[in-house]
């Protein structure tokens, strides 16, 4: 049975435990680069952040001593104090995910150009926009969607595609936005084939677990040229990343890619890791110091072995990968321009 | 024992309300609230501040082992409280220079010190970094539990050595507890708390 008397001293140390873990979350998040729980998703230094934190610790002790002059009267019981310092660090918690809702969303990219044509396949489960172009070699530019992202967020580098002289081809999961193994590994060779004719050739792009879709793509068929995989998740144990998504994005995109479909069995399906070591030169890999992590016993060996290209950029949530780099990597990859300095994931 | 006991006692306890500066620092470090809040609060940043799944795997390890641990701990000092009861010094001796409310539990040993140094301990041996600061603030607490008159210093040294050795045995001891903590980790992760 809970009394919480004195109410006063109840209610003040809330409010004091609430500020306090309020406060030494932001710092954590900031230290960590948690955005999804940060205000205003900004990542403060780690020497602000402690200083921040050093200064809320002093004002909201002096303010809970000063409003609080029983403090040396016999006052709330241990499993009291447990309790409401529970909720003080809930709602503390709750503020900073509300906080981090407000801040950085996935990139939308802008419009779809309305000369693209679409197909509507939605027996396969996706459909997929054209961008035109003629090229007597038969190359063409498949780009793959992640699908807990806008379609939209990959124009960029359909937009950098086109304008190195190939067609493309934006594929856009179903309404569901659950491609389905095998079925998916089709939507490649159908893309080549269906405008590429028997000569077709295809660069393939892919983000998240597209980018392991990609991949396999290229290991099972010798005309995709090559591969940009952008934040593949290669494992399944690269998916269980917990509280660290929410480096990349908000807690409600992170709760929606965990739970949204079975993102785990997809990615378990395509083997993203031996796929990769198979396409091996034709291969380059974008990722996040959060990717890569969790690797097979021997992966790394493999694939520097295979000749993959692979870059690991810090300090960039997955979306931001999509969005600058990765333009320039393709355009490379599309004139066959080496990558001057790889990094190795781990 | 109880001699030296009792001479470290009257040394610190001797000391109070003499300098009132000394006296508000000590009331502002004894009470029920500022030092085990801080103490939780170390935890809630070990959970929070992990950058690499290494070390991620490490915080969260410590916070779930010193949580175990001060239930455990307090568990076994109730135990003792059952078989065993210490009056507090100012039950023994009517000029003891009181700072605080008189508790009515035993005095030894000394549960503010049981629970500080579990606590401390686990992240001691999760972050020596930390854990240097926490049991700084363990060992601030539980001195001025002495100064200010309600424990002896066998108390708090009972109840240290106690949360320490059950921290020390939850966290490198039960590999039991160790295959479960790992689960309840993956099952946080899953939930997007871990």
């Amino acid at each position: 049975m809970f009394y919480l008397y004195p109410a006063y001293i109840a209610w003040n140390y809330y409010g004091y435990i609430a500020l306090m873990a309020l406060a030494v979350i932001q710092a954590a998040a900031s230290v960590s680069g948690l955005r999804g729980l940060l205000i205003g998703g900004r990542v403060w230094p780690r020497r602000v952040a402690l200083r921040g934190l050093a200064v809320v610790a002093l004002l909201a002790t002096a303010g809970f001593v000063h409003f609080s002059p029983d403090l040396l009267t016999p006052g709330l019981a241990g499993s009291e104090l447990m309790l409401v310092f529970g909720a003080g660090v809930l709602t503390a918690m709750v503020v900073s995910m509300l906080a981090g809702l407000a801040g950085r969303r996935p990139p939308s990219g802008g419009a779809i150009p309305r000369e693209t044509r679409e197909y509507a396949l939605p027996a396969a489960g996706y459909t997929y926009r054209l961008w035109d172009g003629s090229r007597p070699d038969g190359r063409m530019v498949i780009v793959l969607t992640d699908p807990d992202l806008p379609e939209a967020s990959m124009l960029p580098l359909c937009k950098k595609a086109t304008a190195s002289g190939f067609p493309c081809v934006l594929v856009q999961w179903g309404p569901e936005g659950v491609p389905s193994y095998p079925d998916a590994l089709a939507v490649v060779p159908m893309c080549i084939s269906s405008h590429g004719g028997e000569e077709g050739r295809a660069f393939v792009v892919g983000a998240g677990a597209a980018a392991d879709l990609a991949l396999r793509s290229a290991a099972d068929d010798e005309r995709v040229e090559g591969v940009l995989a952008v934040a593949p998740a290669l494992t399944t144990a690269n998916l269980v990343q917990g509280v660290r998504l929410l480096s990349s994005m908000n807690v409600v995109d992170a709760w929606r890619r965990y739970h949204s479909w079975d993102r785990r069995a997809f990615v378990k399906a395509l083997r993203g890791h031996e796929a990769l070591a198979r396409v091996g030169k034709r291969a380059r890999v974008l990722s996040s110091p959060d990717d890569g992590l969790f690797l097979v016993p021997g992966f790394e060996e493999r694939t520097h072995y295979a000749g993959v290209q692979w870059r690991v950029i810090p300090g960039l949530p997955h979306y931001a990968l999509v969005e600058g780099e990765a333009e320039q990597w393709l355009e490379d990859l599309l004139t066959g321009m080496e990558v001057e300095d790889c990094d190795r994931p781990g | 024992m109880t001699g030296l006991d009792e001479a470290l006692f009257q040394a610190l306890n001797g000391l109070a309300g003499r300098w009132p500066v000394l006296d508000g620092l000590a009331r502002l470090v004894v009470n029920d609230y500022l030092a085990p809040s801080t103490l939780a609060l170390m935890l809630v940043w070990m959970w929070v501040r992990g950058a690499t799944p290494p070390q991620r795997q490490s915080d969260t390890a410590a916070v779930l082992n010193a949580i175990v641990a001060q239930f455990l701990a307090n568990v076994i000092l109730k135990a003792v409280n059952l078989v065993y009861f210490r009056p507090r010094p100012f039950d023994s001796d009517p000029g003891v220079s009181l700072l605080f409310y008189r508790p009515w539990d035993s005095s030894f040993p000394s549960n503010p010190a049981t629970f500080a140094f579990a606590v401390a301990t686990a992240i001691y041996l999760g972050d020596r970094r930390l854990g240097r600061w926490a049991l700084c603030v363990a060992g601030l607490w539980a001195l001025a539990r002495v100064f200010c008159g309600v424990h002896y210093p066998s108390d708090v040294l009972a109840g240290a050595l106690l949360g320490s050795s059950i921290a020390f045995v939850v966290s490198r001891g039960f590999s039991a507890w160790a295959r479960l903590r790992d689960r309840l980790v993956s099952l946080l992760r899953e939930l997007l708390v871990a």
